[in-house]
């Protein structure tokens, strides 16, 4: 009898259906209670407003690519491009903008056209080629990378002052960047939720072959997913501009590992299917507090790498005993 | 009256150049003199000299202690990050909690994208003072910018910045280290040689600006290399491509120019593979592994210094600040730690420890016992 067998003792079939469903989520919901506990004891500046607004702004970081991740995820596929295509959206809306103000909305439309002649790309290689979305986005990871690199090793362009101040702007005490990032998770919530789009791509992850002979536009759905991945790589590219304040090609090695990750403990399946906003924004915030804490404690960042791999581990462990 | 004056401004211009030259890695046998138009060509120049003769009002940040100090560091990715932090822990110990109450510490793992929300993860908890060493120039600009905004003062530690605006940069005139170097090679070697040169790791300023300053002096004589490559400040990768250039360019090597003491010990072991004479070297650092190699060896080098150590020196600017003292624009660690210039392979054995492992960069001013903690000295044979 495994343990989700002994746990489910005494519940009935629609307990029983609850928790398999939402368990791991609570689960991630509940370790990010006991991080904050300890933050709380150990820091008398944890739970202060500054430091939660700080979170919450450097949540949307990897929030926003997480998300783009997660719809990605949930056809079966993958996106191991998008830290190279943050990196080579920095650098463009940077050589862009210039420092220059007037130069500001190009700069913007370039990177986010960037996006999605990227996210075409992908879809039309997945779509009409046949190749396999991981050996596609491998490939882009490369190539997107050595563009980044040929056109500077070392930082270029600037973005403007008011595009630097962005950063800093806040709605009260609430940075606008975490409010950019609560409205992307509603809206994307409610793609999945309310539209024929978001039912389109539990049913592509579920079994494509199935959804193609019920009529599933599937190609279109998958065009749909790849160009925002994209494209939210590409706005996390402009945020990080204005965290710099110039384009830096050092950003984004490693961010795709970082949102697959945050993608898989909010409990996505990595075979498509399922997964839910709610549990994306778990896993981004699981690991924005395990690293805001790691730096409040002083402890070496090397353990954070040893933490997150036990959280996979421990995340996946839950969702193996949902599917037993 | 007119000669007079002549002679003044003759005096004047004097007492300019030599207040130029001598910033920094200057204090060895080879100072290269700084021209205008190097000064013209590297925003680096111009944002130090001035920087040389001007204080900082620091009344606006005087408060009482204990204080609470971050400190956003390289990280423990190397063995001169290691001791750079050991140095910070051990120096916070020796001044006692009613100097430095609490070290707020984090570890960037040598990346500027780890670095910079671990910068807005310190400032989050509103510390006294920010010592910062910038694993990106411009990449850190921004931030450090904020933090001055929200009213930290900023020391930056062992690299630099692209803004003006932080309160003080503790470090050596980095451009004169490696035009130091490079004058040193050309002045063994002569105009005529084949060179190659390695780099550290692209995009730090402590590496970039180094290879401005070579760069400057080899273009002064009309020479280009045979090839540069980025070391990365590691053993391995510095023999990985001394030895595709042992392979490509075989003896025509006259002279290599490095960037740091890791690389050299790596082009040495690659020299040792090959069974090739070592020709003469600019680059060595007091690093006991590639004193101990080039003891062996035998072969002619000119080392700099940039000593971890100098954390102490970054943590009292830190105090001086909030103690509202007028602090200096820019701290030259060899005013303060004198040992630290430039020396030759004459003086190696002076510098070797046998009692040091391989991997401790000196000088060290922590006691042998903290050394000795750190798994950093070597039972004594016999």
């Amino acid at each position: 009898m495994n343990i989700s067998a002994r746990l489910f003792d005494g519940l009935s079939d629609s307990q029983r259906l609850f928790l398999r469903r939402y368990g791991p989520i609570f689960a991630v919901y509940g370790f990010i209670v006991v991080l904050i506990i300890i933050g709380a004891t150990q820091s008398e500046r944890f739970l202060t407003v500054r430091n939660l607004t700080n979170v919450a702004r450097q949540a949307a970081f990897l929030g926003i690519v997480a998300l783009g991740q997660m719809l990605v995820i949930l056809t079966a596929g993958i996106d191991l491009s998008v830290g190279s295509l943050v990196k080579l959206s920095i650098l463009v809306s940077a050589i862009v903008m210039n420092g220059e103000t007037s130069n500001q909305g190009a700069a913007i439309a370039a990177t986010l056209g960037l996006g999605l002649l990227v996210g075409l790309i992908h879809g039309f290689l997945v779509n009409e080629v046949k190749i396999a979305p991981f050996i596609v986005t491998l490939a882009s990871l490369g190539i997107l990378r050595g563009i980044s690199l040929s056109i500077s090793t070392s930082p270029v362009g600037s973005a403007s002052r008011p595009f630097i101040m962005f950063y800093v702007q806040k709605v009260g005490p609430v940075p606008v960047i975490a409010i950019m990032f609560g409205a992307l998770l509603i809206l994307t919530a409610l793609l999945l939720r309310y539209t024929a789009f978001g039912k389109y791509l539990y049913a592509i992850g579920g079994n494509i072959e199935v959804a193609h002979l019920s009529g599933v536009p599937v190609k279109l759905a998958r065009y749909g997913v790849y160009v925002i991945c994209s494209i939210s790589a590409s706005i996390t590219g402009l945020l990080w501009l204005s965290r710099m304040g110039v384009g830096d090609p050092a950003i984004g090695d490693g961010i795709e590992l970082q949102a697959i990750t945050a993608v898989i403990i909010g409990g996505t399946s990595l075979f498509g299917g399922r997964g839910t906003v709610i549990g994306t924004l778990g896993g981004v915030l699981l690991l924005g507090i395990t690293a805001n804490l790691l730096v409040m404690l002083g402890v070496n960042q090397f353990i954070q790498g040893l933490i997150q791999g036990i959280i996979i581990v421990a995340a996946v462990a839950l969702y193996k005993q949902e599917g037993d | 009256m007119f000669r007079k004056l002549i002679c003044g401004l003759f005096v004047l211009c004097l007492l300019l150049s030599a207040s130029i030259v001598s910033i920094g890695q200057g204090d060895g046998m080879i100072t290269f003199e700084i021209t205008q138009e190097m000064i013209d060509a590297s925003p680096y120049l111009q944002s130090v000299i001035p920087r040389l003769n001007e204080e900082y009002d620091t009344s606006e940040f005087a408060k009482d202690p204990p204080y609470r100090i971050a400190l956003a560091a390289q990280g423990t990715s190397n063995a001169w990050s290691a001791l750079f932090d050991a140095h910070a822990f051990w120096y916070v110990e020796h001044l006692g909690e009613d100097v430095i109450s609490e070290l707020l510490y984090g570890d960037a793992q040598g990346k500027a994208d780890i670095q910079v929300p671990q910068v807005e993860d310190l400032l989050a908890q509103e510390p006294d003072a920010l010592i910062l060493v910038p694993m990106g120039a411009a990449a850190l600009s921004a931030p450090v910018e904020r933090a001055m905004m929200q009213g930290v003062p900023v020391v930056l530690c062992a690299s630099a910045v692209e803004t003006d605006n932080f309160v003080t940069e503790v470090g050596t005139n980095l451009y004169m280290a490696g035009a130091n170097l490079a004058q040193w090679l050309i002045d063994t070697v002569g105009v005529d040689g084949d060179f190659l040169m390695m780099t550290g790791i692209p995009g730090t300023s402590t590496s970039d600006i180094m290879e401005e300053g070579a760069l400057a002096v080899f273009d002064s004589y009309g020479i280009e290399m045979i090839d540069k490559q980025p070391g990365f400040w590691s053993v391995a990768e510095g023999k990985k491509i001394m030895e595709t250039w042992l392979a490509q360019h075989g003896d025509e090597v006259d002279g290599i120019w490095s960037g740091g003491a890791q690389m050299v010990q790596g082009m040495i072991s690659a020299y040792e593979d090959a069974e090739m004479a070592i020709p003469p070297i600019a680059g060595g650092e007091m690093q006991n592994g590639f004193l101990r190699s080039a003891i062996e060896h035998g072969f002619e080098f000119y080392a700099w210094m940039y000593p971890n150590a100098m954390i102490t020196i970054c943590l009292d600017a830190a105090i001086q600040i909030l103690q509202g003292e007028p602090t200096p624009r820019f701290i030259d660690f060899v005013d303060t730690m004198p040992e630290a210039r430039p020396f030759t392979d004459a003086e190696a054995e002076d510098y070797y420890r046998p009692r040091w492992s391989d991997d401790v960069h000196g000088p060290v001013t922590m006691p042998d016992e903290k050394l000795a903690e750190l798994g950093f000295l070597v039972e004594e044979s016999g």
